[in-house]
């Protein structure tokens, strides 16, 4: 099964995920999702995860100065991401485990 | 900053180039949304540049175009409008072709049945199958004229219709061009002339002017307005067919 039709639909639930834990840039985000497992994400689908999250006030951000380079926009989940995640989770899983009855118990 | 203008410079034209087509790609998009969405992306994209070169770039990521057409997607926006409608109007020529001649063969039926119905209101048993065949020919009609007045300009490039134009804006050089514009100029004389039929079964007098004078302004208006939308033709041309008919029979004495 294609897992990138997979992942249009849980993308955004898994972008919100690894930002839980900890504030991160773009690229940042990128590289915890693959290191993951996620290891098919396209780069451009997250970082346009990413600002549409961003306009949805699921996460806010902020400018981080960087010495190897440019400055960095780290993001993080706001209060309504958080929200938004713990919902999600829920639909997550309720989906997760109908699927999974449904494919063992046939 | 010393940094950044040095990163800059190290990254060649290959990679600007490639940010410019996402540019460009983004371009219908509000300029501080493209710099936003272009901000995290950019700086992926020199760091790939510089961890395995510039010509590595679309081995990695694709064209700048699907790179910016996954991008916008992902944040949201609607795909970019397309600039080649134009070349997807050549198949719909033949693919719409059918709903256009059925309107075409509806109108020619509808006429013809109002023709015949004219020509024998006397005759009580055929007039209802005109009637019926009229109301067919409107509804085979209605496909094409239901797409409102794109619809009626597309039967205008049929082949058929398309060859009997210059005999509907004649060539005025021409004397039977000079005749046909003249046959033409007349219409308004007719729109008072397809009256007649309605107030002739008054038999004049007074209801020629209560009858005749409202029938006419509103007559010369329909007139007008189907010079504007065309799509009342399927509804006038069968109605002066049927006043036609109707006047031929008043005026050659109930021979028919």
């Amino acid at each position: 099964m294609d897992t990138s039709q997979l992942l249009k639909g849980v993308l955004d639930l898994a972008v919100l995920a690894v930002l839980r834990e900890e504030d991160g840039y773009g690229y940042d985000v990128l590289r915890r999702l693959r290191a993951s497992g996620l290891d098919e994400v396209a780069d451009a689908s997250v970082y346009g995860t990413l600002r549409r999250l961003y306009k949805a006030d699921l996460l806010t951000s902020y400018v981080v100065p960087s010495e190897e380079g440019p400055h960095r926009k780290y993001y993080r989940v706001s209060e309504s991401g958080r929200v938004r995640l713990e919902e999600s989770c829920r639909t997550w899983r309720t989906f997760a485990k109908t699927m999974d009855q449904l494919l063992t118990g046939s | 900053m010393q940094d950044v203008a040095d990163v800059r410079e190290d990254d060649g034209s290959t990679t600007d180039r490639f940010l410019s087509r996402m540019r460009a790609a983004l371009s219908d998009l509000p300029p501080t949304e493209v710099n936003e969405l272009l901000e995290d992306t950019e700086e992926h994209v020199r760091e790939l540049a510089r961890e395995h070169g510039e010509d590595q770039l679309e081995l990695r990521l694709g064209s700048p175009e699907a790179y910016a057409a996954e991008l916008r997607s992902a944040a949201g926006y609607p795909p970019p409008p397309q600039p080649d409608e134009p070349t997807r109007a050549l198949p719909k020529d033949q693919r719409k072709d059918g709903v256009e001649v059925l309107a075409l063969a509806g109108l020619i039926v509808t006429t013809a049945s109002a023709l015949l119905f004219g020509a024998s209101i006397r005759s009580y048993h055929t007039t209802p199958l005109f009637l019926l065949t009229g109301l067919v020919g409107l509804a085979i009609s209605l496909p094409l004229l239901v797409r409102g007045q794109d619809g009626v300009r597309a039967i205008a490039e049929l082949p058929t219709v398309k060859a009997l134009l210059p005999f509907l804006n004649p060539d005025q050089s021409t004397f039977a061009g000079k005749v046909l514009a003249y046959v033409y100029s007349l219409q308004p004389a007719w729109w008072l002339l397809r009256v007649l039929p309605v107030v002739g079964f008054g038999h004049g007098g007074l209801a020629l002017i209560i009858v005749g004078v409202p029938a006419a302004f509103v007559s010369v208006l329909v007139g007008y307005y189907s010079r504007v939308d065309r799509r009342t033709l399927w509804l006038v041309v069968p109605a002066n067919a049927l006043v036609g008919s109707m006047l031929m029979y008043f005026v050659l004495g109930y021979a028919l």
